[in-house]
């Protein structure tokens, strides 16, 4: 076990370096940040000058090396446009987003799961017809329009919830987080339900699927031959056995949802990592793509290598070597 | 906050009482784009200038009015003096002084990691500022600058006292002075500690999302602006900025689309103001004989070398159909480089619109078989920007050029445009800087010393237009100077290095029961707002 | 229902049809997809006006309401967008572009990826290590990024946007097909033909590739599907199809602008469109993969 992830994280270690030469050289080709921060009257000097000044003069293998010198010593550099260091503006940020993923993810277990178990359960209800449709359907609709037809619902014509941006927040644990008072989840919930209608659906879908596999294994069979009572069947047989691929498949999603939230984020204003990240491409802000990038990376190994993990325990029979 | 925030409010409230002239209203503002510090010297963006605006003053203010100075004369070819208000406090209680003002000048002069600030470049002719007293400070320049009281308009006024300077500070160009590490960094801005202004405003927080809140100074030298307490949120979306004011989450949003202010019509609770804008937008043409990036004709020749050619493609555009339909009439047709209505700007008869001519004259520069163009324009820069871009490109296609229409993101479109990939490109230019700006800057042949041509890529370059502007740029009486822009101005229309399109208008929209009475450069601020 | 009468009833049914039958829902995707699809074939001979020929477009013709007259007297039966572009012509033009969109994307994607995963499955060691790890990074790769980067260096056009969207498919077919492919391995007649003599290139086409593909051939529809959504994003976020030729994507996203105004149509149309396509094509998706799944199957 020790062995397989001391091997997984040495392979992850040349997988952030080639991440982070990817998106140098992307950023490298996209745009040039002096042309984008220099005025528009600025001379040629100003453009040297500030080229020099962050190093943009170099050849880009130079700048490569000397980014990732850096970064051996813990510093991540500053953004050309906020001229602030970047991790701070990433871990400023993150807890917007965390905040707004963990209410969606909790909408979406809270639901999905349910209604998934449901549908394996009655497979000829019309309730669950009515659930299968919903979730085709939710599953249809590109996330931005979803996104903009809520406001208009919600904010706009209903005028029963903010359109955008956050909320008062309140002190937790040192983060500034607006979940826990009523103003801030009102301006969280438009945003989290946008991400949670994809979740709900995929959850939904996952929980019928192995519902309908569980109840058809022998053992099931066995357990429901002997008599044990369905609350009982559900509570430990089903659900300890379909929350395998439902953990593991969430945790991907996870990741992903707080590392690239940006089409939510952005249309609701959301002042999160995913704007931050969008923001940042479109700005030629360097630095902190490429900061926010390796993190990410990061963050998806390490995801990736917990679920494998919590797959092992989860399920006895798997055994890492 | 909590506490703090509360006993602010109290005092704010307190104060509105005794002054009987303010309730104690929040007013909830909406930006467009979000301001990129508190710190107001190294951005030039209209958000970070208008966030700025509530807090720091300028010697003169946007609209050519004295701020804090309360005068201003030639002294000589190379000196101008100004006469600073007196009375007037930083928000420490410091008094404001000629000192500050020098203090102020040498921030600016001074690169910090090498980036200019807003009017660096542009304030580079000054060779020293000298306190004369308290109250009255001089700019000496290398030449006559005229120009030097539009630049000033960007020079925001710090605290001296505040940034820990005690004695006399002795000005150089390069903005050392002798007291570099006495300068404020972007985080103390931000943070709010080193944010001292003289204006009627100061900081509660600002965060790096570009959201603000700020509390009136109950100690502002003019007059007290009605709402206590500002909150400043940025809403890049369109959709969601206006959806945010009729959800009342906001009372002001700038910038609502033409589209949306329809709604804003129907709903009496809402209500707009819409003033003329500074902004030209306008296709600058590479006129350059050896042939122009992106545009091909046939027989290997340079189109648009030829100003027929340049015509034709003027002619061949609708203006008034674009202002009437794209912009519901929020748009004024534009028929030079720099808004007719703009003060001191010279005013040319309407450019004519008429299909069949510009075929005619197509043809007889030799390409009745038209030619292809690529036209550049930045996705997300200028208000219908993409629409205005499809229009032209029905109108050349019609025309029979064959265009190309490439819309990219503003990062992008600057990067190739800098690079010189561009030979038909669409831009906007209008920041309060007198009518010469934009030709000054986009068709003069460059030259750093007079500030001509930072931004040339026309490839312009007419005896008659160059000698009215390098006349200009040291021309300090103004009647002579508003004369040699309409000789050049003139120049330029006639020649089309560029095409000009219309002069964009600055749109607010609020709910109802407030009075907003904007200003042509578009800024934003809570002073401008007040209720019925 | 039991599976037996299901496969023992008449014969004369295609084999494809099978697993629609009985599932109404699916059979109205079926007919959904024919339709669509149809429509977008045939959109240069139905369509009223070329929405992408500039010269046929007119400002002046722009934000007619449904059943206006336009200004060369043809009725406008869907309205007009700002630009004069008529709806029902633009929707039938922008389903083309969105479905060659999407399926090309899915095909080369499709086929690098079954390819570069049999690759990794026959080779194992390095090859296979680095693979999987470019997979690790396309996954990971901002797709906002990858087409921006395409449309700075190249400039817009479909082609860049069916590049970066088959960029990041590919990935997910070679992990899908290496999975399939290493169980596959394991079993007995794969040795027995190993110890037959058959080289590798046969090995992985005449006995990985029909185990490894069933599962990516049952998953395109959805693929297919995701890549009409993912496509109508990158639209949204300014980096997708030149503006000129609208996909459905871009439509929905320029009409967004109009919907608080009443301007319904500009945004509406498309929008239902898009989606009443995409559900289509998922209905048939899931019922393809409940059929291939061989638990529900038995017991259908």
């Amino acid at each position: 076990m020790i062995n397989f992830v001391l091997r997984r994280l040495g392979q992850s270690a040349i997988l952030l370096v080639i991440m982070s030469l990817l998106v140098f050289v992307g950023m490298y080709v996209v745009s040039d940040p002096v042309a984008v921060m220099a005025g528009e009257d600025a001379t040629a000097a100003d453009r040297a000058a500030l080229a020099a000044a962050y190093g943009l003069d170099q050849p880009l293998p130079v700048q490569y090396l000397t980014f990732l010198a850096n970064i051996v010593q813990g510093d991540f550099g500053t953004s050309f446009v906020y001229g602030r260091p970047v991790l701070d503006l990433i871990f400023e940020r993150l807890p917007a987003t965390l905040e707004v993923v963990f209410l969606a993810m909790v909408l979406g277990l809270a639901f999905g799961i349910p209604m998934g178990i449901f549908s394996g359960l009655n497979r000829r209800k019309p309730a669950t017809r009515l659930i299968s449709m919903i979730t085709t359907i939710g599953y249809s609709i590109p996330n931005f329009w979803q996104a903009l037809l809520f406001i208009l619902v919600f904010a706009v014509w209903l005028r029963v919830l903010p359109a955008t941006g956050r909320g008062p927040t309140t002190d937790f644990l040192g983060l500034q987080l607006s979940l826990f008072n009523a103003e801030g989840l009102r301006y969280m919930l438009l945003p989290a339900a946008n991400l949670a209608v994809a979740l709900i659906c995929m959850q939904t879908r996952l929980a019928r699927s192995g519902t309908q596999e569980v109840m058809y294994q022998d053992y099931m069979m066995f357990a429901r031959a002997k008599g044990i009572a369905p609350r009982r069947l559900i509570g430990r047989h089903l659900l300890r056995n379909i929350l395998i691929p439902i953990v593991t498949i969430t945790a991907l999603e996870l990741g992903t949802l707080i590392a690239f939230s940006t089409v939510t984020e952005t249309v609701f204003s959301w002042p999160g990592i995913g704007k931050l990240l969008l923001d940042s491409i479109y700005r030629s802000d360097r630095p902190v793509v490429v900061a926010y990038m390796i993190l990410i990376t990061l963050m998806f190994v390490l995801i990736n290598l917990a679920a494998d993990i919590i797959y092992a325990v989860l399920d006895p029979r798997i055994r890492y070597s | 906050m909590g506490k703090s925030f509360l006993a602010a409010l109290l005092l704010a409230s307190c104060s509105a009482f005794a002054a009987g002239t303010a309730n104690a209203e929040t007013l909830r503002m909406a930006y467009g784009t979000a301001p990129v510090s508190a710190d107001p010297y190294p951005y030039s963006d209209t958000q970070t200038g208008s966030l700025s605006e509530h807090v720091f003053e300028m010697l003169v203010g946007l609209d050519d009015t004295p701020l804090l100075a309360t005068g201003w004369a030639w002294e000589s070819d190379n000196a101008i003096v100004f006469n600073l208000r007196e009375g007037v406090n930083f928000s420490s209680g410091a008094p404001f002084t000629a000192r500050d003002v020098v203090y102020s000048m040498c921030r600016m002069m001074y690169r910090v990691d090498g980036r200019a600030n807003v009017v660096t470049s542009a304030l580079g002719p000054v060779t020293d500022v000298v306190a004369i007293d308290d109250h009255t400070v001089r700019f000496e320049t290398t030449a006559p600058y005229p120009i030097i009281t539009q630049k000033l308009k960007f020079l925001k006024i710090l605290s001296a006292e505040a940034a820990g300077i005690a004695g006399d500070i002795t000005f150089d160009r390069d903005g050392d002075c002798g007291i570099v590490d006495s300068y404020p960094s972007q985080a103390d801005f931000d943070t709010g500690s080193a944010a001292i202004g003289t204006g009627p405003y100061i900081y509660e927080s600002f965060q790096a999302t570009g959201d603000a809140n700020l509390l009136r100074n109950d100690n502002y030298w003019g007059e007290l602006p009605e709402w206590d307490r500002v909150e400043i949120r940025s809403v890049p979306n369109n959709g969601a900025r206006i959806a945010g004011l009729l959800a009342g989450d906001y009372d002001v949003v700038e910038r609502p689309s033409a589209e949306d202010l329809q709604v804003i019509e129907r709903d009496p609770n809402f209500a707009y103001s819409t003033v003329p804008g500074l902004q030209t937008i306008f296709i600058v043409l590479d006129t350059n004989a050896d042939g122009a990036a992106g545009v091909t004709a046939a027989d290997g020749s340079a189109p648009l070398a030829d100003v027929r050619v340049r015509q034709a493609l003027s002619m061949a555009i609708d203006r008034q159909a674009i202002t009437e339909r794209l912009f519901a009439g929020n748009a004024t047709v534009a028929n030079q480089f720099a808004p007719s209505y703009m003060p001191g700007a010279p005013k040319m008869p309407d450019l004519a619109t008429d299909l069949d001519a510009a075929k005619a004259l197509l043809a007889e520069a030799g390409y009745a078989d038209g030619f292809e163009l690529e036209l550049n324009v930045p996705a997300d820069r200028y208000t219908n920007g993409q629409l205005v871009a499809q229009a032209i490109t029905q109108y050349w296609t019609r025309l029979g050029v064959k265009v190309i229409l490439r819309t990219e993101p503003w990062s992008v479109f600057q990067t190739r445009r800098t690079e010189g990939q561009m030979g038909v490109f669409m831009y906007g230019w209008g920041h309060p800087q007198g009518a010469a700006q934009l030709i000054s800057g986009a068709f003069a042949q460059r030259n750093d010393d007079l500030g001509l041509g930072a931004a040339n890529y026309s490839s312009y370059d007419n005896p008659v237009f160059e000698d009215a502007m390098q006349a200009w740029a040291v021309e300090v009486d103004p009647a002579r100077s508003n004369e040699l822009v309409a000789q050049a101005m003139a120049q330029a229309v006639a020649d089309l290095p560029g095409i000009p399109l219309y002069y964009n208008h600055e749109l607010w929209a609020h709910r109802a029961g407030l009075q907003l009475v904007g200003g042509a450069e578009g800024r934003t601020v809570a002073m401008m707002v007040k209720s019925n | 229902m039991s599976a037996i009468k299901r496969l023992s009833g008449p014969s004369r049914i295609d084999p494809f049809l099978v697993p629609f039958r009985h599932y109404p829902a699916a059979i109205a995707g079926l007919v959904g997809i024919c339709v669509f699809t149809l429509a977008a074939i045939l959109a240069p001979l139905i369509a009223p006006q070329n929405p992408f020929d500039q010269g046929q477009l007119d400002i002046m013709n722009g934000l007619l309401p449904p059943m206006s007259e336009m200004m060369d007297g043809s009725v406008s039966l869907l309205g007009t967008d700002a630009v004069g572009r008529d709806i029902l012509s633009a929707v039938l033009y922008g389903m083309r572009t969105s479905l060659l969109v999407a399926i090309v994307a899915v095909s080369i994607g499709m086929v690098v990826g079954v390819v570069l995963g049999l690759v990794a499955v026959m080779r194992g060691g390095w090859v296979d290590a680095v693979i999987m790890r470019a997979v690790d990074l396309t996954v990971s790769f901002p797709g906002v990024l990858l087409a921006l980067m395409l449309l700075a260096v190249f400039g817009s056009g479909v082609d860049k946007v069916i590049l970066a969207l088959a960029i990041g498919i590919w990935a997910q077919n070679a992990r899908m097909v290496r999975a399939v492919g290493l169980s596959e391995m394991k079993k007995d007649y794969i040795a027995a033909a190993r110890i037959g003599g058959l080289g590798d290139l046969r090995i992985m086409f005449h006995f990985l590739l029909p185990n490894a593909i069933s599962p990516v051939l049952v998953l395109m529809p959805m693929a297919i599907s995701g890549a009409i959504v993912a496509e109508a994003t990158l639209s949204f976020l300014g980096v997708g199809v030149p503006i000129t030729e609208p996909s459905l994507g871009l439509l929905i996203s320029n009409g967004n602008d109009y919907l608080l105004s009443g301007r319904w149509w500009i945004s509406v149309v498309p929008g239902l469109v898009l989606v009443l396509m995409v559900l289509s094509i998922n209905v048939v998706a899931d019922r393809l993969r409940d059929h291939a799944n061989p638990y529900l199957q038995a017991r259908g």
